[in-house]
């Protein structure tokens, strides 16, 4: 290749070069920013005070080179944004069930919501197979958002998921709603640990220049003080290949090692001592992903908003024997997270998401994909309620869909610029923000 | 067939055997170069000398619904195959056809469907598509079991489009996937005589065909699913599509408009997979920097060429499960099954019907985090083994020790930083079992490793 090498010579620190090299060439190249510098010297970062507080901005183990500035990040004390996407598109009608509508049960027919598990809400609403937040919304901490969807969107899991996860009807955006307002709060240069994905990477965490991290889902982090003392000659490899200067997809390798060698010394210094593999963790799952949560949130680590996935909700088959217990999982789930976080439940806001509703006929043994469904917003600083028109069982369209009365772009950027503090245009094309709290 | 123009070089043969195979030993690369690229190709592709896959685990049904019985067989049959060429090409498959046991539920079935994959995975695209259409593992995914006259279910019809034949912008509309759903409806599930809840396989079930007048992408009449197919098939996005698909898993990153249109050209002659991949892998763009450097490695494929090229043995299942094994084995097929899932990626378990991520999608810092986990578990296999290669790599000092590592990973251009950083690796602990671990795990580690 004729193109010129990056040396030592360059004026530029390497994460600002790496930074400007995205930006110049689109956003295709998406590098991890090194938050620590990497020069083999740095063995042991000093532990964050036992309080959290030092994880805020300037903490030792993010003052990277001489010519860097701090690293931006969150308090630690903050408000908190937990998304959650119900992956598979969730059918709304048998979530919030509409009770007093008798079209419900005679368009739907044997493949309705078993009665034994709902809770009434109201005279017209019944919630299924969630006791947790049917209790919440008599606390009015509960908003429930009516007919989310997709304006004329696709019935594509694909389609439809990458519309939802860009906030942008438009193919342009190679950014997610959510990692659009970390880059408006904290910029380019904000720590990793900003925005979290749970489990698995979610593009809705994806900035323009700026890259959440993914925490793997119960296992050993590398870089513990156990791995560190374990793995004397991979440790001096690694050091040794941090300092490699390569382009393209191989110095993306080198770059997504540095991010964990920070990020993996900082959360192995934030859990609880008495937190044994396992003990008092769910096994698996969106339980298991939401207890990872709440140690993140009660150690102080900077992190202003979670993404999490809750898989199985493409209900084509089966829909009467899988549904219900998906729910009842999400509520559980749910009910747990809250027990863990203790007071700091307060500065938490939980939301969901998904991809579309289904299709309100039985198809015989589930239900083929639709349009809207529900969006659930869960907080002590939410005021409870009923948001946006339920859609009309009387004006379904012609492949027998229920209407989106409430655009996706102003469920998203109402609910998380209201949390975040970002404004809605930020994070979406939005006409009329659905604004939720107190 | 297709004849190259490149240059049969020992680094030419290696970077067609890591994306065309699992990656050369140093000797097979050798082989290779000395016979040159074209009849290196016509060996990785060469249908007839595969063998049969075999029976494998003994199939015990719903009731012990195992996915590690699959896995382990899977493993089993990718590291120990003569024809790479061929395993790999129904690994690709697999991730194209994205079918997965968590809904399956028969690792049987699943298996049935990567025999076809990998005796009709080089033929005719159209007769691939519909063999799929009849897969019994495919129909429990997609729902096509349930899928009868008056009560179409649109999964199949849908996927088949968007992701198996046309792509998301291909030209069909949703009257297209709901007329071509009755078309595929009346397909059900085939059980074994004296176990009438285990399905074997799939029939059509006439009274539960719907043969009303259908209209699919312009064809007309009373279609079955092969006529929707050829309506499909015919279509310039259909062959774009795959062509697109095969480039981004062989190739990595968009192939020239050029090298595009000659691919399409070559592949809607016939229909034929073998002619469409004798060409990408002849054709000189195959071989540019730009292709070198612009692929990652899928967590099962550098996995597999390591397990192969540092003899670790994967346990042979035949006739049992990975439950009634004995512990010597049952161990090494849960311990191997860990190590899959810690890299993000178990064969018979996509995340979703679109599969596996592609590039970027696997630099993702938990992706990292993994890789470099499983290293440090592989390394100890290999500094701790009693095999003779365990043995020569023992007695090595830290620059040969890592210069032997590294030729076994079926690469010869490495950068100086990885060079050096597993030379270290290896000296800051003493020579022996320890150092070849370390040394081992950071070239797992390393971005050449992690690229492919």
């Amino acid at each position: 290749m004729n193109l010129p090498k990056t040396t030592s010579q360059n004026p530029l620190s390497r994460r600002r070069f790496l930074q400007l090299a995205a930006v110049a060439g689109g956003a295709t190249a998406a590098p991890f920013v090194v938050s620590r510098a990497m020069d083999g010297s740095t063995t042991a970062a000093a532990p964050p005070a036992e309080d959290g507080s030092s994880t805020d901005v300037g903490h030792p183990a993010v003052d990277a080179g001489e010519d860097d500035p701090p690293v931006p990040a969150p308090s630690g004390d903050g408000p908190v944004l937990v998304v959650i996407h119900l992956d598979g598109g969730n059918d709304g009608l048998n979530t919030v069930v509409p009770v007093s509508d008798s079209r419900y049960e005679s368009l739907r027919g044997a493949g309705i919501a078993p009665v034994e598990a709902l809770s009434p809400l109201d005279s017209d609403f019944a919630l299924a197979s969630m006791p947790y937040l049917a209790e919440r919304w008599g606390s009015s901490e509960l908003a429930i958002v009516h007919g989310v969807g997709v304006p004329d969107g696709s019935l594509s899991h694909f389609a439809a998921g990458d519309v939802w996860e860009s906030g942008s009807l438009g193919a342009s955006l190679t950014s997610g709603f959510l990692g659009r307002a970390v880059e408006h709060l904290y910029g380019v240069d904000a720590d990793p640990l900003t925005g979290v994905c749970a489990g698995s990477f979610s593009r809705a965490l994806q900035g323009d220049a700026w890259s959440p991290f993914t925490l793997p889902s119960g296992a050993a982090l590398p870089w513990s003080a156990e791995f560190v003392e374990r793995n004397p000659g991979v440790v001096a490899g690694l050091e040794h290949l941090a300092t490699a200067s390569l382009t393209g997809l191989g110095g993306e390798v080198i770059e997504s090692h540095s991010v964990l060698r920070d990020v993996g010394e900082r959360i192995d210094a934030a859990r609880p001592d008495d937190d044994q593999p396992g003990a008092g963790r769910a096994e698996r799952g969106v339980a298991q992903d939401l207890a990872l949560v709440a140690d993140a949130i009660n150690a102080g680590l900077p992190t202003a908003v979670f993404h999490l996935r809750h898989g199985g909700f493409d209900t084509h088959a089966n829909q009467l024997a899988s549904h219900p217990g998906l729910l009842l999982g999400l509520d559980e789930a749910i009910a747990a997270f809250h027990g863990r976080l203790g007071t700091n439940r307060d500065r938490v806001v939980v939301m969901t998401w998904t991809e579309f509703g289904r299709r309100v006929a039985f198809n015989g043994s589930g239900t083929d994909h639709g349009t809207s469904s529900i969006g659930f917003v869960l907080g002590s600083s939410v005021a409870g309620g009923h948001y946006g028109e339920p859609p009309e069982l009387g004006s379904l369209d012609r492949a027998g869909n229920l209407p989106v009365t409430t655009d996706f772009r102003d469920y998203i950027a109402g609910v998380c610029g209201g949390v975040l503090g970002v404004p809605a245009d930020v994070i979406a094309e939005a006409n009329d923000p659905v604004e939720v709290l107190v | 067939m297709a004849e190259t123009n490149v240059d049969s070089t020992e680094e030419n043969v290696a970077h067609l055997l890591r994306r065309a195979g699992w990656g050369g030993t140093p000797d097979e690369i050798a082989v290779g170069a000395a016979a040159g690229i074209d009849a290196t190709i016509a060996g990785l592709l060469d249908v007839d000398a595969a063998p049969p896959a075999g029976d494998a685990f003994r199939d015990v049904g719903l009731e012990a619904y195992d996915p590690p019985d699959f896995i382990a067989w899977w493993y089993r049959l990718a590291t120990t195959s003569p024809t790479p060429g061929i395993e790999r090409l129904a690994w690709f498959w697999h991730g194209h056809f994205a079918t997965g046991l968590t809904k399956v539920r028969f690792p049987s079935l699943l298996r049935d469907q990567l025999v076809t994959l990998r005796r009709h995975g080089l033929g005719r695209f159209d007769d691939l598509l519909e063999l799929m259409s009849h897969d019994a593992a495919m129909n429990i995914w997609l729902d096509l079991h349930t899928s009868v006259v008056g009560r179409p279910n649109e999964n199949f019809a849908r996927e088949l489009m968007e992701l198996f034949s046309l792509g998301v912008d291909g030209g069909y509309s949703q009257t297209d996937v709901s007329e071509a759903a009755r078309a595929f409806t009346g397909y059900g599930l085939r059980s074994a005589a004296n176990a009438p809840r285990r399905p074997i396989g799939s029939e059509l079930k006439p009274e539960l065909h719907d043969y009303g007048h259908k209209t699919v992408l312009g064809a007309s009449g009373d279609l079955t699913g092969r006529d929707v197919i050829e309506a499909i098939v015919s279509l310039p996005a259909c062959h774009r599509h795959v062509v697109r698909r095969l480039w981004l898993r062989y190739a990595g990153t968009d192939p020239s408009s050029e090298t595009l249109e000659y691919l399409v050209a070559e592949f809607a002659r016939r229909l034929d997979v073998g002619d469409l991949l004798t060409a990408l892998l002849t054709c000189e763009e195959f071989y540019s920097e730009g292709v070198r450097t612009g692929l990652v490695a899928q967590p099962v494929e550098s996995f597999v060429r390591t397990l192969r090229n540092f003899e670790i043995e994967v346990p042979d299942l035949t006739g049992t499960t990975v439950q009634d094994a004995p512990p010597q084995q049952r161990q090494a097929a849960r311990r191997l099954i860990g190590w899959s899932r810690l890299l993000g990626q178990m064969p018979g378990l996509p995340p979703n019907v679109a599969g596996w991520p592609h590039n970027e999608g696997w630099l993702a810092t938990d992706k990292t985090a993994g890789r470099l986990m499983v290293g440090v578990e592989l390394g100890a296999v290999v500094g701790g083994s009693d095999t003779a290669l365990s043995d020569e790599l023992r007695s090595l000092g830290p620059d040969e020790l890592a210069e032997t590592i590294l030729r076994r990973f079926g690469r010869l251009s490495w950068s100086d930083a990885t060079i050096r950083a597993a030379a270290d690796a290896a000296a800051t602990v003493g020579r022996g079992p320890e150092s070849v671990a370390s040394a081992f795990a950071l070239i797992f580690s390393s971005p050449e490793v992690t690229l492919t």
